[in-house]
């Protein structure tokens, strides 16, 4: 006979509800941002740094460039390519996680719950881009205060989409490659070394029509390059001219999140 | 009634790997059984848990939990399953409580409904001042009751325990015993029990299923295992080291099959020999050679030496073939 007696003890288990995956996951992902200080510092530092010192040196350098047929002011022009950063620099974070995850045993924790796994995926994705918005919201507050960055509002909403899309898109991306590869060493490798690839071999500092050759063919496959150009058509012209651009990343984002989960099923199999 | 646990032809082969991780395994778990699961390092015992659990595919074969299979009926499944997995597998960087609050989160039971269970049962594990801390100061023996506190948020049918008494101490050990023992009573939860501590398993389950290099090698009462496989056997403990080997020696001259450890000689009778037949011969040769005895008693082997006895055989076999 037991000896123990507890004055409000347990419930039993049920089944959940649909979309208590999905919100457990989000809390989960949040609190972990949240909570942990170093990384919500480390999310907003790229950002802040690249606005406050290098987008104000090269300003000071660059006054005015050409694009697209406007003169438009380097400040401006250069905003995309920090918002950009920054996404890439979340999406790595997502795909680190990944693998802090399974080295820690989370993983066999959390696919031990009643956790789908389109629903992991779509939770880290939600935060993955919370966090992009938040550290858009943080540079444009900058942008505003210190740059010559002057848009109208719907510049403004034009740039919120195209950053939702960018960052659904290079989540995904970064997931697929962190399910892709086992090995974490070969992943920090490819990772950190692809990040600037990305970023300056696309339009990112500079116009297309001022890349060297190679370079410019190169930007084409380039999915930053989208990125980047869909960014910048909306703060100079909006999403009339933006939607090419999106729309490739519109196409890229279920493409990525559909490889995301077929790589997540395949790894499941290898647990 | 329904199985808790059913497997039927179960096979996990990782890539790459030389050998399948469980082969063939063919088992039935009945509904409110207490089962331990014993096996050397790398039996397969994981890798079986993490099937039942959905966290891994089988290669081949099938298991089912109350008839939900765990791949493809995932939230059936896994809602009737809580698991306390080795390793503590905590979110280091979070304050315990919000270690908990997320997992209930998962299991789909209310933070302001749960919480009064959860101050209580804390407090039980002596967990409540370390609620506040992050996971990953808490001691090794804090980490392991954390993690049984946030296995048992809501009371599953099928609790699974993967070495749970790892890096505790003997109250904390205390603790988890006579906590399945009143989840049993109250709620007729059916436990898996996987432990490298034999007399834990002994002491808490019905059945015991013993695993080696993947394949069932046993499965049945302790006290059955120690019948079948036990032996009694006489042991005698001499006062000087060159006493207990002059006993050894003149054990095999006998026919009779000796070990020692130490001071300690335990001899064997043959297969269906009587223990207590050997006494009498042992101790007029002991009085002849002059051998000074400090302890004589016949014992019965312990589901230890069964244990060992089976792992050993097996893996005699398998070099064999």
């Amino acid at each position: 006979m037991s000896r123990l007696s507890f004055a409000h003890p347990p419930g039993a288990a049920r089944e959940v509800d649909p979309g208590t995956d999905l919100r457990a996951t989000i809390l989960r992902e949040f609190t972990l941002l949240t909570r942990n200080r170093v990384n919500f510092v480390l999310s907003l530092m790229p950002t802040l740094v690249y606005l406050l010192l290098m987008n104000t040196s090269l300003s000071n350098l660059v006054h005015n460039i050409d694009y697209r047929g406007t003169r438009l002011s380097y400040d401006v022009f250069l905003l995309p390519m920090v918002l950009m950063s920054a996404t890439l620099s979340a999406a790595l974070v997502s795909g680190l996680a990944l693998f802090q995850e399974e080295l820690s045993g989370i993983a066999t924790e959390l696919w031990s719950y009643p956790l789908r796994r389109s629903r992991y995926l779509i939770g880290k994705i939600t935060v993955g881009i919370g966090v992009v918005l938040l550290q858009t919201v943080v540079a444009l507050v900058v942008a505003a205060l210190v740059l010559r960055v002057d848009l109208g509002l719907a510049n403004w909403a034009a740039l919120a989409l195209t950053l939702v899309v960018t960052a659904a898109a290079f989540n995904a991306m970064y997931l697929v490659v962190a399910l892709a590869i086992r090995d974490f060493q070969l992943f920090n490798i490819i990772t950190n070394t692809s990040l600037p690839v990305l970023l300056f071999s696309s339009p990112s500092l500079y116009s297309r029509d001022d890349m060297p050759l190679v370079l410019r063919w190169l930007s084409t496959i380039n999915p930053v390059t989208y990125g980047v150009t869909a960014m910048r058509d909306s703060v100079a012209f909006g999403l009339g001219t933006a939607w090419p651009s999106l729309l490739v990343l519109v196409v890229l984002a279920p493409v990525s999140y559909f490889a995301a989960s077929t790589a997540l099923l395949r790894r499941a199999s290898g647990m | 009634m329904k199985d808790a646990i059913l497997a039927r032809g179960l096979t996990k082969q990782y890539p790459k790997a030389p050998k399948p991780a469980i082969d063939d395994l063919n088992v039935a778990i009945a509904a409110e059984e207490v089962v331990g699961l014993l096996g050397p390092n790398g039996a397969g015992k994981s890798t079986l848990i993490r099937m039942i659990c959905g966290v891994s595919q089988p290669s081949a074969g099938s298991v089912a939990v109350f008839g939900f299979d765990p791949v493809r009926q995932p939230m059936a499944a896994k809602a009737r399953t809580a698991a306390m997995h080795q390793g503590s597998p905590l979110d280091m960087m979070l304050p315990s409580i919000e270690c908990l609050r997320i997992a209930a989160r998962f299991r789909g039971v209310a933070w302001r409904d749960v919480w009064p269970w959860v101050a209580e049962l804390t407090e039980f594990l002596g967990l409540k001042d370390a609620l506040g801390q992050l996971a990953f100061q808490l001691s090794g023996g804090q980490r392991q009751r954390l993690q049984l506190a946030r296995t048992l948020l809501a009371v599953p049918q099928l609790l699974i325990l993967d070495e749970p008494s790892a890096a505790l101490d003997v109250a904390g050990r205390h603790m988890i015993w006579d906590l399945v023992e009143w989840l049993r009573e109250k709620y007729r939860v059916t436990v898996l029990w996987a432990s490298h501590d034999i007399d834990e398993l002994e002491r808490n389950c019905d059945r015991v299923l013993v695993l080696n290099q993947g394949r069932v090698i046993r499965f049945g009462r302790p006290r059955e295992l120690v019948d079948e496989f036990g032996s009694a056997h006489v042991v005698v403990t001499a006062r000087e080291e060159s006493q207990a080997a002059q006993l050894v020696t003149w054990s095999g001259s006998v026919g009779r099959v000796a070990e020692r450890d130490g001071l300690d000689v335990s001899v064997r009778p043959g297969p269906d020999g009587d223990a207590y037949a050997l006494v009498p011969g042992l101790t007029e040769y002991c009085r002849d050679a002059g051998i000074d005895l400090s302890r004589i008693s016949v014992e019965t082997d312990s589901l230890e030496d069964v244990f060992m006895r089976l792992t050993q055989n097996e893996e005699r076999m398998s070099v064999q073939a």
